[in-house]
């Protein structure tokens, strides 16, 4: 067998050449990733099957462990000096645990526990399964798109001061999907218009992968801004990098990682997925600064680490 | 610049996020309005009503005939019952808030002779 062809990781110690470590480090980078998001969104149900069935457990609503509902809170008691209504205290508790975590360690909540990313995360992975067709968006139109979810964290916050209610609460598709109102208590009257929302972002999310994350959750507008403050970040070296772009592909939220910047995008949320498809040790990795501190000369000999840039074949032979 | 293990990111992400939600629960901080049993003698106050209630349970709590909350919701005649929740009258009768609702039970309750 030739050096340069691929071939399946196998389960045995020997010596791995350098595509089956990759494959190994991706499938094992799955096989967390998504034993956390599942159990994250089975918490979520069981809250919401205790909320509906058990009347007497005092279980809360799924809005009470919704962080976005802290930055709605905060936003209208700082500009109207009143609190929200039927708002879960709650929500601010998760809030800060939130900003805690992001100010550490990234985005990495939209990636490994939002339950509304995890089920887009199921969508795609069924949309690759039954080999349905990927959307591209054009790169342009992309980054305006993107925009979106500060317009649409711009009009919830404003409406929800302006109204002092819960605004967005009769529209949010994680709300509507996850209190299992739809299947406890289905009333289409008055539910349809957070279905017809629910469907849209769902559909959108099968035609693009995580299309909510990407363009509309005005919470990933908060955590986009926010993420200019983490101390963990992805960051690219570009003395190690050698511009393959296998890192760009597998991106849920369409990042183009390989792009010649030191950190990667704020939008990033933190699945590691580039990480572990790069081939090149220390082109990709996750590393601790502090924000604001810049390194004096960005020059070959500052990367993270000292690596081969050798061709694939070479490294592979090895 | 320090260079790290790459799950640790996620694993802070977890531990920091559940973390503060657990030191809050221990601390007591932690405050949902989940519904809870209404039961004979769990005394109520107005500000304990929750949107989840029906008239029957605030009645129950409060102490109050559950004819005279209905007539404080200003419904039109047989349109609320005492299984009516709270939440549901808003459908029902426009402007109503549970906010105002309770303004106007404790007025209710002032007025009426203690013992």
């Amino acid at each position: 067998m030739s050096p340069t062809t691929p071939t399946r990781p196998s389960r045995g110690t020997g010596r791995l050449t350098a595509y089956q470590r990759r494959m190994r480090a991706i499938g094992a980078l799955h096989h967390r990733r998504y034993a956390v998001q599942l159990t994250v969104a089975a918490l979520v149900v069981v809250a919401a099957v205790r909320h509906q069935r058990e009347s007497s457990s005092g279980a809360p609503s799924v809005d009470a462990l919704c962080p976005f509902g802290a930055v709605e809170s905060l936003w209208t008691w700082v500009t109207t000096d009143r609190l929200l209504p039927k708002i879960h205290p709650s929500t601010l508790i998760v809030g800060l645990g939130l900003l805690i975590s992001v100010i550490v360690a990234g985005n990495a909540f939209c990636g490994w526990i939002c339950p509304f990313g995890t089920v887009q995360d199921l969508l795609h992975r069924a949309k690759r399964v039954l080999h349905l067709p990927e959307l591209r968006v054009p790169p342009r139109l992309d980054r305006a798109l993107r925009w979106l979810r500060f317009v649409s964290l711009a009009t919830i916050l404003l409406l929800s001061a302006g109204t002092v209610t819960l605004w967005f609460a009769g529209f949010d598709p994680y709300l509507t999907l996850f209190s299992l109102h739809w299947l406890f208590e289905p009333d289409l009257a008055t539910m349809w218009p957070a279905l017809l929302v629910l469907a849209l972002v769902l559909g959108a999310s099968l035609l693009v992968e995580r299309a909510w994350c990407r363009y509309l959750c005005p919470l990933g507008g908060v955590l986009s801004a926010l993420g200019h403050l983490s101390i963990l970040r992805v960051r690219r070296s570009p003395s190690a990098c050698t511009g393959c772009n296998l890192c760009v592909k597998p991106c849920p939220v369409g990042i183009d990682v390989a792009k010649p910047v030191p950190s990667v995008s704020t939008d990033c949320i933190g699945c590691l997925e580039c990480v572990a498809s790069c081939p090149t040790g220390g082109a990709l990795v996750v590393s601790a600064a502090i924000p604001g501190i810049r390194r004096r000369t960005p020059t070959a000999t500052t990367g993270p680490v000292p690596v081969s840039i050798r061709p694939r074949h070479e490294r592979d032979a090895r | 610049m320090k260079v790290l293990n790459r799950f640790v990111m996620p694993a802070l992400a977890l531990v920091l996020f559940f973390g503060t939600i657990g030191v809050s629960q221990a601390t007591g901080s932690w405050v949902t309005s989940g519904r809870q049993v209404v039961a004979a003698g769990t005394p109520l106050g107005v500000a304990d009503l929750k949107g989840w209630m029906t008239l029957d349970q605030a009645a129950l709590g409060l102490g109050m005939p559950v004819a005279d909350l209905i007539g404080l919701v200003g419904a039109p005649p047989g349109a609320v019952t005492g299984a009516t929740a709270f939440k549901d009258i808003e459908a029902i009768v426009p402007g109503f808030s549970l906010a105002t609702f309770r303004t106007a039970v404790q007025a209710r309750l002032d007025l009426t002779p203690k013992g």
